[in-house]
């Protein structure tokens, strides 16, 4: 954690998908420095051996009785896809050539 | 004149005063006459709302037992699924995306006899607190349309405190629905994480999203959590309680202690609080007084740094979230080049807008290799020690009280250049949602003409006890 990290934008957007243009670039760099900037604030902040808390403690988490259950229709999900295909979801290539 | 709240609309229907349906056209009439200038509604569903009053006019009158709710109008807001109508969680991703299915929140409220009218505007999957992010309309505040009405359950808070509809859903993940409820002056409430079942919710932050319901009143709320808490399998953090039983009381509050952190009172602490919110706090104080509790000053040292480790956890599990959107199963597609790869950005770079791409970047940052540790994992330790620091307070008092936001409704455009500032107007309702506390925020006066939200918050599962206090201190406020 540091108060000024090295943000690879052009990387970050790959790992999440993004293809942003030349100019949403340049108005999200420093936009990314300054909010991590501030919450960079944590790294001072004296923790001893404080577990992490990874959810709010009211939560059972318990998994129900492993028991099969009836599913949504296929025909509905497949209805509000963008571009089914018979009985599939259908992408661009994936084997073979660029992926 | 607005129209009666969720009990009085139940009672006149049930004892013949008026029907559900004349109710109902009396909900749609308003809703035609306002909702052009307040744009609390995307979608008004009058054809299958007035189909179904009939029904449930029918039901009454064959001597069927009346629901809770019976005929009560109810709007959602639109990260909600019900089956048939458009949840686009205020996104171009997801413009005409209809639910298959129905939550199971949503599935209680129908059951008990409620009447869904339709679907509100909202910030973009709920990253906002102005309810400016929507890709579709900005809902405007009832008491100024100039001004913000709060986000990111905007639309669900505007159609209440409008009179539009008695009751209505939103979700709250940093403060979505108690922000707008205090700029709105009505009434909202973010149960422990866990009391509403989230079984068709669309998620933004896993750890801390709460379904959430507004009314104009907290025993309008109290009717609505009879009915819309319990366990529901479906949903694996969902509590393993009954649902919540109204609890009469006189309304005082004899031997209560009520907890005043002086963190969230102190503008030099960071909360950057308004003078105006803080006499309004201050008279409410007294009223607690009044009703025979005691005012007791708590701290909640670690206060100030609840909104990084909020934003650093609620972004990394937004970024993880929103993954699923990427052209393949729902919504809408774009295409660019020929690989899989370059047809998922295309389409995540055109359906989501700067705020999602901001928080989505924030959140991949903050979960990437290198910096996943530092970031995340040193959050979620200080977010426990924000939960024990409340843990501490809870010993000194039945209930803690603060303002809800640092000042009243800010006008449209004001904060919408400026992310970081938007963050801090999340300041008081971040720390609730990261220890997963019930927090009630109703309305306490007026400072120059606008509503000023108190906060109620009390231990993990003590709803109850919340709900008790804000609905004293609404008769005593009466």
């Amino acid at each position: 954690m540091s108060a000024q990290p090295a943000i690879d934008l052009v990387r970050l957007a790959e790992l999440a998908r993004l293809s942003l243009s030349a100019e949403e670039q340049a108005a999200l760099l420093p936009q990314l420095a300054r909010i991590l900037a501030q919450l960079a604030e944590l790294e001072a902040v004296p923790l001893d051996d404080t577990p992490a808390m990874v959810r709010a403690g009211a939560s059972s988490g318990i998994a129900r009785a492993d028991e099969p259950q009836p599913s949504l229709p296929r025909e509905a999900l497949l209805a509000r896809a963008p571009k089914p295909e018979d009985d599939f979801y259908s992408v661009p290539k994936t084997v073979g050539g660029e992926g | 004149m607005t129209l009666p709240g969720v009990e009085a609309t139940r009672a006149r229907i049930v004892a013949g005063t008026t029907s559900a349906e004349a109710n109902l056209r009396e909900c749609l009439e308003r809703i035609a006459a306002l909702n052009p200038k307040l744009q609390a509604f995307h979608t008004v569903a009058a054809q299958s709302s007035l189909a179904r009053a009939t029904e449930l006019d029918a039901l009454l009158k064959s001597g069927a037992q009346p629901g809770a709710l019976h005929g009560v109008p109810v709007a959602l807001k639109s990260n909600l699924c019900a089956s048939g109508h458009e949840t686009n969680c205020g996104s171009r991703l997801l413009a005409g995306w209809q639910a298959p299915y129905t939550a199971r929140a949503v599935e209680r409220l129908l059951d008990a006899g409620a009447i869904l009218v339709g679907m509100t505007h909202m910030d973009e999957f709920g990253f906002g607190s102005s309810g400016e992010n929507s890709a579709y309309a900005t809902a405007r505040n009832p008491h100024d349309p100039e001004r913000t009405a709060g986000g990111s359950s905007s639309g669900s808070a505007v159609a209440v405190a409008s009179g539009m509809v008695p009751l209505a859903l939103g979700s709250d993940t940093g403060g979505s629905v108690r922000q707008p409820a205090a700029l709105c002056g009505i009434a909202g409430f973010k149960p422990s994480y866990g009391r509403i079942p989230r079984h068709g919710l669309v998620a933004f932050g896993s750890s801390l999203d709460c379904i959430s319901p507004f009314a104009r009143s907290v025993t309008d709320l109290e009717c609505a959590m009879e009915v819309l808490s319990g366990h529901d399998a479906l949903d694996a953090t969902s509590i393993e309680e009954p649902p919540l039983l109204r609890i009469a009381s006189e309304g005082a509050l004899d031997g209560w202690r009520i907890g005043v952190p002086r963190e969230c009172f102190d503008a030099g602490a960071g909360s950057g609080l308004d003078e105006g919110v803080r006499t309004a706090l201050e008279a409410a104080l007294r009223r607690f007084e009044q009703l025979g509790a005691q005012c007791v000053e708590v701290s909640l040292p670690h206060l100030r740094h609840a909104i990084a480790t909020y934003y650093i956890i609620a972004c990394a599990e937004a970024s993880s979230n929103l993954a699923r959107f990427d052209g393949v199963r729902y919504g809408v597609r774009h295409t660019a080049g020929s690989s899989l790869a370059a047809m998922m950005s295309a389409t995540r770079e055109r359906g989501f807008g700067a705020e999602v791409k901001r928080r989505v970047l924030l959140g991949t940052f903050v979960l990437s290799a290198g910096y996943h540790e530092a970031w995340y994992q040193r959050a979620q330790r200080v977010r426990a020690r924000i939960a024990q620091d409340f843990e501490q307070a809870f010993e000194q008092c039945e209930v803690l009280v603060t303002p809800t936001t640092p000042s009243t409704a800010f006008r449209l455009g004001e904060k919408s250049s400026d992310p970081l500032a938007m963050y801090l107007s999340d300041v008081l309702t971040v720390p609730a949602s990261l220890a997963g506390i019930p927090a009630l925020s109703i309305d306490c006066g007026r400072t120059q003409g606008l509503p000023v939200g108190m906060q109620i918050l009390g231990p993990a599962r003590a709803d109850t006890r919340v709900l008790r206090a804000g609905r004293a201190f609404e008769r005593k406020n009466a």
